[in-house]
């Protein structure tokens, strides 16, 4: 009796099966769905769980005294469902009233969720306990309406270094698209400069998830299932080079100013101070800038956001003659016997460039005109060392480049070459003048403050160029700290007899009569230095101050500069000498 | 070479209706991915809703490769495939990390042999089916089709995945049907299963005996068959408990809390009233698009894999839930349909071994939705968040529409 199915019949039975099976489920989902939907939406109703997110811990900042410099304090935001929000827009007016937001400033932060309705939006940071207390009394009107701690930078030392560590702010939409897949979310808070911005992948942590359930008008009714709450990890600690004496120090030295100090150790290239003058407060960024005093701050024509010390590009005035002297030793166009007449002036054709001192130097050899800072004997020595040379020498000690410290935003500042100038003035549009100009650190020349301060360094170690760097070691989960690494190599090109002659020169400059840097000058520690008073259409001259000291085996570098503040010798060598002398006098860690 | 392709798109009627179809499906899907993930702050969007666009558009262009294939291509390279799904089975077993191997990793992508590996198992069938003589298939030649699931079967249930291997046996029991397997080799099959389900209770298999004695005597087989019958099935009953404790502690509890004997509300039945829940709550018309309370707020962690389902039951209702319904039905009538009209075996067999595996994945994951089906995780073709199962999907159809287009050649 063996039968077999036709081919119809298979096609038959496949097909009964099939609608056997759809009746069944359309029977399953009209049971669901249509008799008992309205049990079930209040089953829904009743019953939720709420997933929020849980800021970490930011990484502490440390000077290296291991003091803390910054750090984390609690603060509660006010967070809306704006799922809730639709269902009740009488609510605006509730809340504008607690939090005294307007009704469209609430709506524009809720419009601008993109996201899922059920995710809570930030509508107000750090609230105060006014509005705390007030939120808690209203609970009952408020649904979906909660609030949340989350750490808070703050400051507790009373230093600024505000360009260093640098300001928090949420994160915008071009960080968003470019930090994808890194865990960014909307809302986030983000560093924007300094430490804050370039190390914030180390300092910010990992988020942390947490379900509660909720009722049915969205308050908290416990916590659900514990075991699926992800618990936050706080970010890495930081430890800064710098420290807060001589960082104190220098931000007194310079307050209402215009100015940048740098400090670094010149065995390894630690910053030991970075102040940029004026500077700004942090505390306010702490808990949302508002919209005015943010435009205060980046309207200001002193550019007090403006990090001095690594961005503002400025003509270095004599302090790079030390480049022009080096460029002819090494060359071997001059040695310390040959002698130049100043005059007062010197004539090229017949254009007359003066020196500082209207009734001249007399006859000076290299040191002399080092320590006197002559400029018709610079004058001279840069035509005969000639642009192509310089740029060569320039370029060995990285001026054009960045020192590659590991902040943001760095310049390179400008090094003008053949290239550059014919481009600028044209081929032969340019001539000796300009050379002339230039030999004495005017003209197109810029430099940043950092790029002078290694140039110090680089002096004052023959030769050895340690790549600056304010972060010092980042401590990892099990709290072992990491040093960064010290990365020095040796400039090119210049021999170490070349080094000692700018040494000899520059002791000069701080340490005997005559000398244009004697400002500087401390008991028992034999600074060397170079002053610069450059010249620029903005007002006073801008006054520079280069130095290192001891002068065996430094241990400190500082540049700094005064915008508009004066003669070098007169206003910044001051400083750097009560900065040398704190140095010397306290021990330092180094 | 432009009126070659002219020729292709002229010598080929294809199937619009069903392109539509899968068409429909497939927004509908993405429509889902996106309410799901959106509402989830913790699975990044752009990544996963792009990725299984990446997906998408790979299944795309694999569809597009068979659609105009010869169609020979398929049958000559059926054991070919066959065997190298089989390695891909092994090499996973073997080369993979952790308790559960399922994946090839691909760089970010990950790969599921098995989902390859049930599309090439059901061309080896078609082909060797479609060479035994038709509409008398004899239990002898069984064997070979037994042994040719058995295979895949065994590597994917060591991985450990019972979903997807029972896929296997709707594809052989559908196919051998086609192939014209008689009425009563088909008892024959079917009595096992039940001795091995019957197993479990002593006064149940007892009495399962008794029919099945009786039934030996009225059809008046020989009496060692009966013997053969009665013994196979005797052991087979004993066996089941002991293959039970073998199962995953997990995979035992989701058949229980299925069968009700055993309830436990935050554990594995949890996603089960989850997901109801979602889908009873979206009522007639549905709670609007990205508007699921339940979809939104519970954490489901199979939300848009397994269950996706549910979102569509939540946020689309009633009314949604019936046209997504009514277009695989639709869908699957037209499969059975082009596997009639095909005048060539093979691709009979292979319309209907796709429609088989689609229709299958298709019911246990609807059904588990709604608490019909124990929770299996075998993905909903065309919907569920998946790159493995939608490029499956999308090669399945290219294979019956290929078949659909080609059905009056020999």
């Amino acid at each position: 009796m063996s039968f077999y199915f036709y081919r119809h019949q298979r096609e038959r039975l496949l097909k009964g099966i099939l609608y056997l099976s759809f009746l069944i489920l359309f029977i399953r989902f009209f049971q669901l769905q249509v008799l008992s939907g309205s049990v079930y939406k209040e089953w829904s109703d009743r019953n939720r769980v709420r997933q929020i997110s849980v800021i970490a811990n930011r990484g502490l900042i440390f000077d290296r005294t291991n003091r803390i410099l910054v750090d984390n304090r609690p603060s509660y935001s006010l967070f809306i469902i704006p799922y809730e929000f639709e269902k009740n827009p009488e609510m605006v007016e509730r809340i504008s009233s607690i939090t005294g937001l307007s009704g469209d400033e609430i709506e524009n932060r809720i419009l601008q969720v993109e996201n899922g309705l059920f995710i809570p939006v930030r509508i107000v940071r750090d609230m105060d306990f006014e509005t705390l207390s007030k939120v808690e009394e209203y609970r009952l009107d408020l649904p979906g309406v909660f609030y949340q701690y989350e750490p808070v930078r703050t400051y507790p030392l009373d230093v600024r270094a505000s360009h260093v560590i640098g300001y928090l702010s949420e994160i915008n939409e071009t960080e968003l698209t470019m930090l994808i897949g890194s865990g960014y979310k909307k809302g986030d808070m983000i560093g924007k400069t300094g430490v804050e911005k370039r190390y914030d992948s180390v300092l910010r942590g990992e988020r942390g998830y947490r379900y509660i359930e909720v009722d049915v008008h969205g308050r908290e009714v416990g916590n659900f299932n514990g075991k699926r709450d992800i618990e936050p990890v706080s970010g890495n600690n930081i430890k800064l080079s710098l420290d807060m004496d001589l960082q104190k120090l220098a931000e007194v030295l310079l307050d209402n100013q215009k100015g940048a100090i740098v400090v670094l150790n010149p065995q390894n290239g630690e910053v030991l101070s970075m102040v940029s003058k004026p500077d700004y407060n942090l505390e306010p960024f702490a808990r949302g800038l508002s919209i005015k005093a943010w435009e205060n701050l980046s309207g200001d024509p002193d550019k007090p956001l403006l990090n001095r010390t690594i961005q503002a590009q400025l003509p270095p005035g004599s302090t790079y003659k030390l480049i022009v002297a080096a460029s002819a030793l090494e060359d071997g166009l001059i040695d310390t016997n040959r002698e130049i007449f100043c005059g007062g002036m010197f004539w090229l054709g017949t254009r007359m460039f003066p020196c500082w001192r209207s009734e001249g130097h007399g006859s000076v050899d290299i040191l002399d005109a080092i320590q006197e800072s002559c400029n018709v004997f610079f004058y001279q020595l840069g035509l005969q060392v000639g642009i192509d040379r310089w740029v060569k020498y320039s370029r060995h000690l990285y001026f054009g480049a960045m020192t590659q410290v590991d902040l943001d935003g760095e310049s390179e500042g400008l090094l003008p070459d053949r290239r550059y100038l014919d481009e600028k003035y044209g081929e032969g549009g340019w001539s000796k003048g300009m050379v002339v100009n230039l030999s004495i650190g005017q003209g197109d020349l810029l430099v940043t403050p950092i790029q002078m301060a290694m140039l110090a360094a680089v002096i004052g170690m023959e030769g050895k160029y340690p790549t600056p760097h304010v972060v010092q070691a980042i401590q990892d989960r099990s709290g072992d700290w990491n040093e960064e690494s010290v990365r020095i190599h040796r400039i090119n090109g210049l021999s170490i007899a070349v080094y000692k002659l700018l040494k000899e020169g520059m002791s000069r400059v701080v340490n005997q009569s005559g000398g244009t840097g004697q400002g500087a000058w401390i008991p028992d520690v034999e600074v060397c230095g170079k002053t610069g008073t450059a010249q620029n259409p903005h007002g006073k001259e801008h006054a520079w101050f280069i130095g290192f000291a001891p002068r065996n085996d430094p241990k400190i570098a500082v540049a700094l500069v005064i915008e508009n503040g004066g003669s070098g010798g007169s206003v910044a060598a001051p400083i750097a000498g009560e900065i040398m002398q704190l140095f010397f006098r306290k021990p330092v860690i180094l | 070479m432009r009126k070659r392709f002219y020729n292709i798109f002229k010598n080929l009627p294809l199937d619009y209706f069903m392109l539509s179809e899968m068409a429909f499906l497939i927004v509908i899907g993405f429509l889902c991915l996106y309410s799901v993930i959106a509402g989830r702050e913790m699975t990044p969007l752009h990544t996963n809703f792009g990725k299984q666009l990446i997906w998408f558009f790979l299944g795309f262009v694999i569809f597009l490769f068979i659609l105009f294939s010869p169609f020979q291509l398929f049958f000559r390279s059926a054991y070919f495939l066959y065997a190298v799904s089989v390695v891909l089975l092994l090499i996973v077993l073997f080369y993979s990390s952790g308790r559960v191997h399922r994946w090839i990793s691909l760089g970010n992508f990950q790969f599921q042999p098995s989902e390859f590996s049930k599309v090439a198992t059901m061309l080896a069938l078609a082909r060797y089916l479609s060479l035994q003589k038709e509409d008398c298939l004899k239990w002898r030649q069984l064997w070979i089709p037994l042994s040719l699931v058995i295979i895949p079967v065994l590597l994917i249930l060591k991985q450990p995945d019972v979903g997807t291997a029972s896929v296997f046996f709707a594809i052989l029991i559908t196919m051998v049907i086609w192939a014209g397997m008689t009425l009563k080799t088909t008892l024959l099959i079917l009595i096992p299963c039940l001795a091995l389900v019957c197993g479990f209770h002593v006064s149940i298999f007892i009495g399962f005996f008794i029919v099945l004695f009786f039934g030996c005597l009225i059809t008046k087989i020989s009496w060692w068959k009966t013997v053969t019958i009665c013994g196979l099935c005797f052991f087979l009953g004993l066996f089941s408990p002991v293959g039970w404790s073998t199962f995953e502690s997990y995979q035992q509890q989701r058949i229980l809390i299925f069968l009700g004997i055993k309830a436990n509300p935050r554990g594995a039945a949890y996603q089960v009233i989850q997901s109801r829940i979602a889908i009873g709550s979206g009522g007639v018309l549905g709670k609007g698009f990205m508007h699921g309370s339940q979809t939104q707020l519970r954490f489901l962690p199979e939300q848009h894999t397994d269950f996706i389902f549910s979102v569509l039951g939540e946020e689309f209702g009633f009314i949604g839930v019936m046209t997504v319904l009514v277009v695989f039905l639709f869908l699957f009538s037209r499969l059975i349909h082009t596997a009639k009209t095909a005048r060539n075996p093979f691709g009979g067999l292979v319309a209907v071994g796709c429609v088989s595996i689609l229709a299958f994945q298709f019911f246990v994951n609807v059904g588990m939705t709604v608490g019909l089906v124990p929770v299996t995780g075998l993905p909903l073709p065309f919907l569920s968040y998946g790159g493995s199962s939608l490029v499956m999907t999308l090669v399945l159809m290219g294979l019956a529409m290929n078949v659909s287009a080609q059905r009056y050649l020999y």
